[in-house]
């Protein structure tokens, strides 16, 4: 029998020679699956005009992807992306790990302070490379990314995801040791809060005050890794 | 900036276009795609020692798109795809103008019905021409289900656009 997915295959010519001769005798001997072939055509063509094809033009984005520094952070975040850390920002949610004495830690006070990492996040910090998540603490903790400041300090921002919360934070090596810098709520449920698009996430705001920041790539976080993260 | 970098971002930038479309069919919304769309640029950039030469820079680019929007839809927790309504029409004849504009709503409603899952698949086979085996790759997916999916789009379409709901005819077992 000729069902959707063999029609499918007909129209975007996936079917050998001996398959396409066959369907192709289906639909001529059977009206029910040539109509059915028909209205799969006319949903292709609905589809594409739904998504119609973009055309090229004056893109921002052209001249971000070939003036920017290689590897330079930061970047400026999507609404989406920030809206949580912005939230964060804006009602405590997130919070700069820094000295207390003002009302509000500002971001330069996050780069001169930390906070010591657990041992479980700091075993991460030491051997995973980015984008490979280990599972601790219950949950999952992945690097996003590993940076080296002007001063050659050494960072890792990462996420801890436990069930439906995430939490990003800025941990630079200091001492031999992993301090926390900065943390923020990357998760939250309630969606109806407002963040407007110029907002900048906590974790954005610590990494330009560290001035700039250059993220490693594979291979020279591969090497810090095995070097046990100590500078050369 | 490295030779072998320069020729990356020369071809990310021919791209643009194609990621645009790719990012309003998973988004819907053009404020989303652009947003969606300059994260992946971002996290490609910062990746981009990972892209390993002589494979397809477009397949690794949709599937930092895929996973970037599927990152960012469970973060919002079912946000439902908006539907952009801002597609500017050519045309002068006023009736004509306002039959294209319904036909661009019913075409954009039917297609934001579809699960995310099979608007991914749509785009890059309907919308990109790529091949089962390239769509696959490029979502990390088996074939068998770049095929479900697509029927399953297919046939929703066809069904929106006649107004009815029809049963997709399945495989014999």
């Amino acid at each position: 029998m000729l069902n959707d997915e063999l029609i499918c295959a007909f129209m975007d010519g996936e079917l050998d020679a001996e398959k396409r001769a066959l369907v192709e005798h289906w639909l001529s001997t059977d009206k029910g699956a040539a109509a059915r072939l028909e209205r799969m055509r006319a949903a292709d063509a609905l589809i594409h005009r739904a998504i119609p094809r973009v055309t090229g033009g004056d893109d921002p984005l052209v001249a971000k992807i070939m003036d920017r520094p290689a590897n330079v952070v930061p970047f400026v975040s999507p609404r989406w992306a920030i809206r949580a850390a912005a939230l964060a920002a804006a009602c405590v949610l997130g919070v700069l790990v820094g000295r207390m004495e003002a009302p509000w830690p500002t971001a330069d006070d996050a780069t001169r302070v930390s906070m010591a990492v657990s041992e479980d996040i700091a075993r991460v910090l030491d051997t995973a490379p980015s984008g490979q998540p280990s599972h601790v603490l219950g949950g999952e903790v992945e690097v996003a990314l590993s940076l080296r400041t002007d001063a050659g300090e050494l960072c890792r921002q990462y996420r801890t995801t436990v069930g439906a919360n995430a939490v990003d934070a800025l941990a630079c090596r200091r001492d031999g040791e992993w301090g926390m810098l900065v943390q923020a709520v990357a998760t939250h449920a309630d969606e109806s809060v407002y963040v407007t698009a110029g907002s900048v996430s906590p974790i954005d705001a610590v990494i330009s005050q560290l001035g700039a920041a250059t993220a490693l790539d594979a291979r020279e976080e591969q090497a810090l890794i095995d070097a046990n993260w100590r500078r050369r | 900036m490295t030779k072998d970098n320069l020729a990356f971002r020369q071809e990310l930038v021919s791209l643009l276009p194609r990621l645009k479309r790719f990012a309003m069919a998973l988004a819907g919304g053009r404020d989303a795609a652009d947003d969606l769309l300059q994260s992946a640029v971002e996290r490609a950039l910062r990746k981009w020692d990972y892209f390993e030469e002589g494979k397809r820079l477009d397949s690794w680019m949709f599937k930092i798109m895929q996973n970037l929007w599927f990152d960012i839809r469970r973060a919002a927790s079912a946000e439902r795809w908006v539907s952009d309504d801002g597609v500017d029409i050519p045309g002068e004849d006023g009736r004509e103008l306002v039959e294209t504009r319904e036909e661009l709503r019913l075409a954009r409603e039917a297609f934001a019905a579809l699960p995310e899952e099979q608007r991914a698949v749509v785009a890059l086979v309907v919308l990109e021409g790529f091949s089962y085996a390239a769509a696959a790759d490029a979502l990390e997916i088996p074939i068998g289900t770049v095929m479900s999916r697509l029927a399953r789009a297919r046939g929703a379409m066809a069904a929106r656009a006649r107004g009815t709901t029809v049963m997709p005819v399945r495989k014999e077992k």
